[in-house]
């Protein structure tokens, strides 16, 4: 018999890598650092196939953004900070988080710190499975060549066509010189001009500006540092997406699922269904 | 000569060296592979200070062609393979002006840039406004405005949600079923309280949660099609006293002051709200108590008093305001308390006294198979004196395990309504009426089941008094009942199952006669369900005895439902059954009574029992992200009647007598919702049709007269809100035919609203035009064209405003219903145009 189970006290682990113990001192186990003070905001709707054997892709949909600090730039996922943000009212409040009624967020939840820890490193956080990734990194800025006979027009800045192979991909990118921030989605950058527009050649992943906002610092830029964070590779956060969610761990975390008639369920026996993923990175398979 | 030599190979050498050096050190240097490399350096232009990391662009023919960044020294090198003329460097930084200059042959390129501050030219990304999928979190602060005054105002607003000129809150074309602000009910269910009275810059959010449990016993394994609406306030004024004094002067006949004074405290642990009113303006003070729903849902009903006669109250088919004249007074407290463990109690009480003046006259014509309809006229004069005590008091406690509610209420109402008819008949009608009732509610969740035990006890007291010029009729009714029922529910995988066991007593003395019913039912449930779709099937068997009547009743009454999740965004449901009840005391515990100065009701001995079959469908389509809602829903019901109802008129006379007579009617009702909202440009839209079917037979002096009407309704509605202005219109259009025998007879009906406010600066000023178009069974139509203009000046704490009500001082309101075989035209005395001023000082 079929029977889908729904992640209760699950969400808060996968959500925040909390423990009950851990809550009570530090609530819902992060500490939130203060890493830059924001200048800009560049808002992306941010599009990824996670299954590429469909045919037309299915596309999943988030919005994305990238705050602009004088020293550090933070690429996240918007829709997923505004879910963990409903799961945490709920928490507060001493209710449970019934993810069934909350908007999924389907794709690209990670976030991005370029110069963070420090300059020229960056630290890209993602949960794999049930484990919350660290992935701390040199900076690469993609090797871009120009495409001299192109021009578009994205939300009122005249934007120029530059082509890179970077991490497996062939991307395109439309940047702005008008606007002189070196700086775009996820870790593409280093063009003499902001990117408002990303894809790669496959449109597997695209990256559509949609706004853009003058902090002028009056915003934090702030990171919510997991306390139970693992520090892993990029190659190990695939294995472990591969993998899935590890229902050891868990159980011995103190999770409960229960199904969806609400009943309690014995976690070791729940088999979670692994979806279908497309890594943004090639190069690391 | 080899010295000579030596020196020319020196010299030579000596020249390659700088013509090499030379070669190397210009902007231009050929590479080996035929590449060259443009170099130079980017500076300030005013301090020379060298800047890194400036972005330098070859542009030729105008087109980017290379790129490169300066180093930590300002130096950049762009290697191409050649200069043409006409190429140029652009240098990009932040902090400067974008700076272009020529390339030029054998020189270093010095590009200076001048500081110049930079801003983004702002793109605002609003994310949806309404957002989840079983749970609905709309954001408030993006429908509210400076002009919004209270919640109600705001909710108005909202995709797919209606508030009802009562209070009334439905969503996609639902009711719902629980209001709540921060987490608790302060005011059981009365929703006007906290929609007038919260300010709409008071909110941030709100929830809609579609098939709500508020029992945490239950959550999870009895799933509802209940909706409840949750409210979250700004975080400044949580837990804060806040203080609301709205004083008028209404300028008219008879020119008075009046006004509400309201203070609140909302927090998530402890809300509490005082408040009083003063009015004199029309205003339905009344409607602030009305309550929509609360504790009522989950505990057993207490009986209901039979009302032997109506007690007189104010008719109104348009907006009450207008033609209600009023004096009344309202005094209320509520107030609800969480403790740590999660318990809740509260206590709320009330009293009201209202003093109601409506003139109006009627002409009902009935067609009753003879020869020619009857017809009657009355011209009716009547103040009404409205009286109502209540007091409640409710504890309870909701946690996962157990769920337990106790709840006492008392009521003290007295209606009192004195009519004159005409010159010569004098009417009063008056009701005093005390309720009492306590009741409990417990859930234990066992093991692997749960039970539930529910027990009310109440007592209700009445005095009947119909005064006719120097007649007198008195009815003396006192009701006692209790009711007690047990519940077991266990759920395995996917099924559920569930027995229950009530039993209900009430014993109703009316003149000296003992009415005592006893029921007894057992109500078997089983339920399957998956994530997605739900049956259940539940054949109550009710046992029921009219002891003084020696009558009784067994009955089966199955019941089958059927819900299907068709993805995330549409439902359906499917409802199915039968029942069998009888009817109420009043049809036959007495055997004649008066119900009014000209109507007399009778009937020989017979109970009447009316057998029902009916079906319900529903679906709905919600996307909340893109603010698209829509409902449809269709009722059908099939009666079978043991009984009929005689309508004789003699001399203006109504007697109505129930005898035995089986005889059928149907109705059928479907509904269909739209709504949908543009967030870009502050605009709702919404459209709802309705078409109705009753069909029956009316009997009289022997005769069978069949009636059929239709009713067809389309209710088209669109609000344009930004911040500069807001423009609403409404319409509602209607259709009603009525087929009697080979009578045909339609009317068309229509209302059309539309108000236009704009906004300049803190003051809103108002002009709103209300058409009615209504057909009269005379033949005539009547338009009747009510218009207000108002002006509001919003200060810090203060709103001042000025209304200017009827305009055109329209002094009547007349319009034409169908009833049965009945044509009814009734007319009403509107107010006057009137002068409304008022300040509302908040703090």
């Amino acid at each position: 018999m079929k029977r889908k189970c729904l992640l209760l006290m699950l969400a808060v682990i996968a959500t925040f890598g909390a423990s009950a113990q851990t809550t009570q001192t530090m609530p819902l186990g992060v500490d939130s650092l203060a890493l830059d003070k924001i200048n800009y905001r560049i808002t992306y709707t941010g599009k990824a196939v996670n299954d590429t054997t469909t045919s037309p892709y299915v596309y999943t949909q988030a919005e994305m953004r990238l705050d602009i600090g004088s020293k550090v730039c933070n690429f996240y996922n918007q829709s997923n900070v505004r879910m963990q943000e409903q799961v945490k009212a709920v928490l507060l409040s001493g209710g449970d988080i019934d993810l069934r009624k909350l908007e999924p967020v389907k794709c690209m939840k990670w976030q991005y710190i370029k110069n963070y820890p420090k300059e020229g490193k960056s630290l890209y956080n993602e949960i794999a499975g049930s484990t919350n990734c660290l992935c701390e990194e040199n900076i690469e800025v993609p090797e871009w060549q120009l495409i001299p006979d192109s021009t578009t027009s994205i939300i009122g800045y005249e934007c120029r066509l530059a082509k890179t192979e970077f991490k497996g991909r062939t991307w395109y990118a439309w940047y702005a010189d008008d606007i002189p921030l070196n700086e775009g989605p996820w870790k593409l950058c280093g063009l003499p001009g902001l990117i408002l527009r990303a894809y790669d050649a496959q449109r597997q992943y695209i990256f559509d500006g949609i706004g853009l906002e003058n902090i002028k610092g009056k915003e934090e830029m702030k990171f919510a540092y997991p306390h139970r964070a693992e520090k892993v590779s990029q190659k190990e956060i695939i294995k472990l997406k591969k993998i899935g969610i590890d229902t050891a761990a868990l159980a011995a975390e103190g999770a409960k699922i229960y199904t969806s008639d609400g009943k309690p369920m014995d976690i070791k026996k729940w088999k979670p269904k692994v979806h279908p993923f497309n890594p943004i990175e090639r190069d690391t398979l | 000569m080899k010295n000579f030599q030596h020196i020319a190979y020196r010299q030579i050498y000596n020249v390659l060296v700088i013509i090499i050096l030379s070669l190397s050190l210009p902007s231009f240097a050929q590479q080996n592979d035929g590449k060259y490399v443009i170099r130079g350096f980017v500076e300030d232009s005013i301090s020379h200070e060298k800047l890194s990391f400036a972005s330098i662009t070859l542009i030729r023919g105008g087109k980017p062609v290379k790129f490169s960044q300066s180093k930590s020294d300002g130096s950049f090198a762009i290697v191409t393979d050649g200069v043409q003329k006409g190429d140029m460097l652009q240098s990009t930084y932040l902090g400067y002006k974008k700076t272009v200059v020529p390339v030029v042959a054998g020189r270093d390129v010095v590009i200076s840039m001048t500081e110049e501050d930079f801003a983004l030219k702002e793109v605002v990304v609003q994310g949806a406004r309404m957002v989840g999928n079983d749970t609905i979190t709309v954001d408030l602060t993006r429908f509210a405005n400076e002009r919004d005054n209270n919640l109600k105002d705001v909710l108005k607003k909202l995709p797919g949600v209606d508030v009802a000129k009562d209070g009334q809150i439905s969503y996609n074309g639902k009711e719902i079923n629980r209001f709540t602000v921060e987490g608790l009910d302060m005011t059981n269910g009365r929703y006007n309280m906290l929609t007038e009275n919260i300010k709409a810059k008071d909110v941030k959010s709100a929830e809609i949660i579609e098939h709500d449990q508020p029992i945490k016993a239950l959550q999870k394994k009895t799933i509802t099609d209940n909706v409840a609406m949750n409210i979250v306030l700004n975080d400044s004024v949580r837990n804060k006293y806040l203080f609301t004094l709205k004083p008028y002067l209404l300028v008219g006949n008879p020119t008075h002051v009046g006004g509400n004074a309201n203070v609140m405290q909302i927090g998530r642990k402890r809300q509490v709200m005082y408040d009083a009113t003063y009015n004199r303006s029309g205003d339905d003070v009344a409607a602030n108590l009305k309550r929509f729903s609360g504790i009522s849902n989950f505990r057993i009903s207490a009986a209901s008093m039979p009302q032997w006669l109506t007690a007189p109250q104010l008719s109104a088919p348009i907006d009450e305001e207008r033609l209600r004249f009023n004096t009344s007074q309202k005094y209320a407290v509520n107030l609800v308390t969480q403790s740590k463990s999660g318990s809740e109690s509260h206590i709320s009480a009330s009293y009201l006294r209202s003093v109601t003046r409506q003139t109006t006259t009627n002409t009902s014509i009935y067609d009753l198979g003879g020869t020619s309809p009857v017809t009657t006229n009355e011209d009716k004069r009547t103040k009404i004196i409205d009286d109502a005590f209540n007091m409640e008091v409710e504890h309870k406690v909701n946690n996962d395990k157990s769920y337990g509610n106790e709840h006492f209420s008392i009521n003290a109402n007295k209606s009192d309504g004195l009519s004159a008819f005409g010159n010569d008949i004098s009417q009063r009608i008056r009701i005093p009426q005390v309720d009492v009732e306590g009741s409990l509610y417990r859930i234990f969740v066992l093991s692997k089941s749960q039970l539930s035990w529910r027990s009310t006890a109440d007592y209700h007291h009445s005095v009947s008094d119909l005064f006719v010029n120097d007649d007198h009729d008195r009815l003396l009714t006192n009701l006692w009942h209790t009711a007690h029922s047990l519940d077991w529910m266990k759920s395995s995988y996917n099924f559920v199952q569930s027995y229950g066991a009530s039993f209900d007593v009430e014993n109703t003395n009316v003149s000296k006669g003992n009415n005592t019913i006893i029921n007894a039912s057992l109500s078997p449930s089983w339920t399957y369900k998956t994530e997605a779709f739900r049956i259940q099937f539940s054949p109550k068997m009710r046992y029921e005895r009219l002891c003084r009547q020696n009558s009784t009743y067994y009955t089966i009454a199955p019941m089958v439902y059927m819900s299907k999740k068709l993805g995330s965004r549409q439902e359906m449901t499917l409802l199915g059954g039968y029942n069998r009840s009888t009817g109420g005391l009043t049809l036959y515990a007495l055997s004649e009574y008066r119900r009014s100065y000209r109507s007399w009701y009778s009937n020989d001995g017979i109970i009447p029992v009316v057998k029902d079959a009916y079906a319900n469908f529903s679906y709905q389509y919600r996307r909340p992200i893109v603010e698209l809602f829509v409902r449809a829903e269709a009722s059908y019901t099939h009666l079978w009647n043991n009984t009929a109802s005689d309508l004789r008129i003699e001399d203006g006379n109504y007697y109505t007598t129930l005898y035995r007579q089986d005889s059928e009617s149907d109705n059928l009702s479907t509904q269909l919702f739209l709504s949908k909202g543009f967030r870009s440009i502050n605009l709702k839209t919404s459209l709802a049709g309705s078409y109705t079917l009753s069909k029956g037979v009316q009997y009289s002096q022997g005769n069978a007269i069949d009636y059929r009407i239709n009713q067809y309704a389309v209710t088209p509605y669109i609000c344009y809100s930004p911040e500069w202005c807001q423009i609403a219109y409404e319409g509602v259009f209607s259709i009603n035919k009525s087929v009697r025998e080979a009578t045909n007879t339609s009317l068309f009906n229509w209302k059309q609203s539309f108000s236009v406010t704009s906004t300049i600066r803190l003051v809103d000023l108002t002009f709103s035009l209300v058409h009615y178009r209504n057909e009269l069974q005379s033949g005539n139509t009547v338009n009747t064209l009510l218009s207000d203009a108002g002006v509001v000046w919003r200060l810090k704490k203060v709103r001042l405003s000025a209304e200017l009500r009827n305009i055109f001082n329209k002094k009547s309101y007349a319009e034409t219903t169908y009833s049965g075989v009945g044509t009814l035209t009734n007319s009403y005395n509107l107010r006057p145009r009137e002068l409304m001023l008022s300040a509302q000082y908040s703090f």
